[in-house]
């Protein structure tokens, strides 16, 4: 049983490595785009939040994942 | 609202235990009825010169069409009241969590009933405006082995709309409810009434019921928005 919970944890941890990494490229690409060109930064708001939404799907998917192994322990 | 049990509670029971009424179906109803009256209210007598309530119902409509068309084009303008129905009632079902009633969002059967609903019209409205022949021909470019990586990829898109925002109001409903739990063990130290419950959680409830449905909905329409132009999308030559 303790392996579950492990298990569960580790794959939260994985996914939450990749997607900070992740979105903080985008974050910080977005910002030096709208730096550079201030009158664009409306639109490039709206890719940057609907990209970083993008990848924090791995994220949502690795903690379903994690409370279906939770909810095996019982 | 409780941790132990994430599903939500069955008011119901109904041709011995085979159809189950649940928290979020209430839910839906609820909200469905709620909103179509305020909305009805909102768009009744009508004049020329707005005033009241008018201004409000002109500026929900404006934006949702300036959102449309910016998106999708003025040629998809006709979309507008699909995408301003789901924005609506997404962000009023995920935001449910401020009253203290669980979130219809944060069932899966809800939110893949949505995004169900927007892959068949994605699908319907695809195959109708390029044809049969068209629409193979597309799926089959630039090489015909792309084919079944192509079905995969349409395949995909409901799962992920659906998961994406039943895992992230799952998620702050989750937060909000430990943070709780924490507070009331907290204060059971001191006496027995849990004092330290009262406000403590409100910059949680801001981030996790305000900020993050309003994101979230707008992610699941831009994404609809996205892929519905990407399926009508004319080829140019």
């Amino acid at each position: 049983m303790g392996t579950l919970a492990i298990g569960a944890g580790l794959a939260m941890a994985g996914a939450a490595l990749g997607i900070g990494i992740g979105q903080g490229f985008a974050v910080g690409k977005g910002l030096e785009g709208m730096s550079r060109q201030p009158e664009l930064s409306g639109k490039i708001q709206t890719s940057m939040i609907v990209g970083m939404a993008i990848m924090e799907t791995i994220g949502v998917l690795a903690f379903v994942i994690s409370i279906m192994l939770t909810g095996k322990i019982g | 609202m409780s941790v132990e049990e994430l599903g939500p509670r069955v008011i119901l029971n109904l041709c011995g235990g085979k159809l189950q009424i649940t928290e979020s179906t209430l839910g839906c109803i609820i909200v469905a009825f709620v909103l179509a009256i305020v909305f009805i209210y909102l768009g009744s007598g009508l004049k020329e010169v707005p005033k009241g309530k008018q201004i409000w119902a002109e500026l929900i409509v404006e934006k949702i069409y300036g959102l449309t068309e910016e998106n999708m084009g003025k040629e998809n303008l006709w979309f507008a009241p699909y995408v301003g129905t789901l924005f609506s009632f997404i962000l009023i079902g995920s935001a449910l969590g401020l009253i203290g009633i669980r979130p219809i969002t944060a069932d899966v059967n809800v939110t893949f009933a949505l995004s169900i609903l927007t892959f068949l019209i994605i699908q319907f409205f695809g195959w109708k405006t390029h044809g049969f022949k068209g629409k193979i021909k597309e799926m089959c470019d630039p090489y015909p082995f792309m084919f079944p990586l192509k079905i995969i990829e349409d395949c995909t898109l409901p799962v992920s709309l659906g998961f994406r925002l039943y895992g992230n109001i799952l998620g702050g409903m989750v937060i909000v409810d430990l943070w709780l739990g924490l507070m009331t063990k907290l204060s059971n130290y001191l006496t027995t009434i849990p004092f330290l419950r009262f406000a403590t959680a409100l910059p949680l409830n801001g981030f996790f019921d305000m900020f993050e449905p309003v994101i979230q909905t707008f992610i699941f329409t831009m994404l609809t928005m996205t892929f519905l132009a990407i399926a009508l999308r004319k080829e140019e030559n």
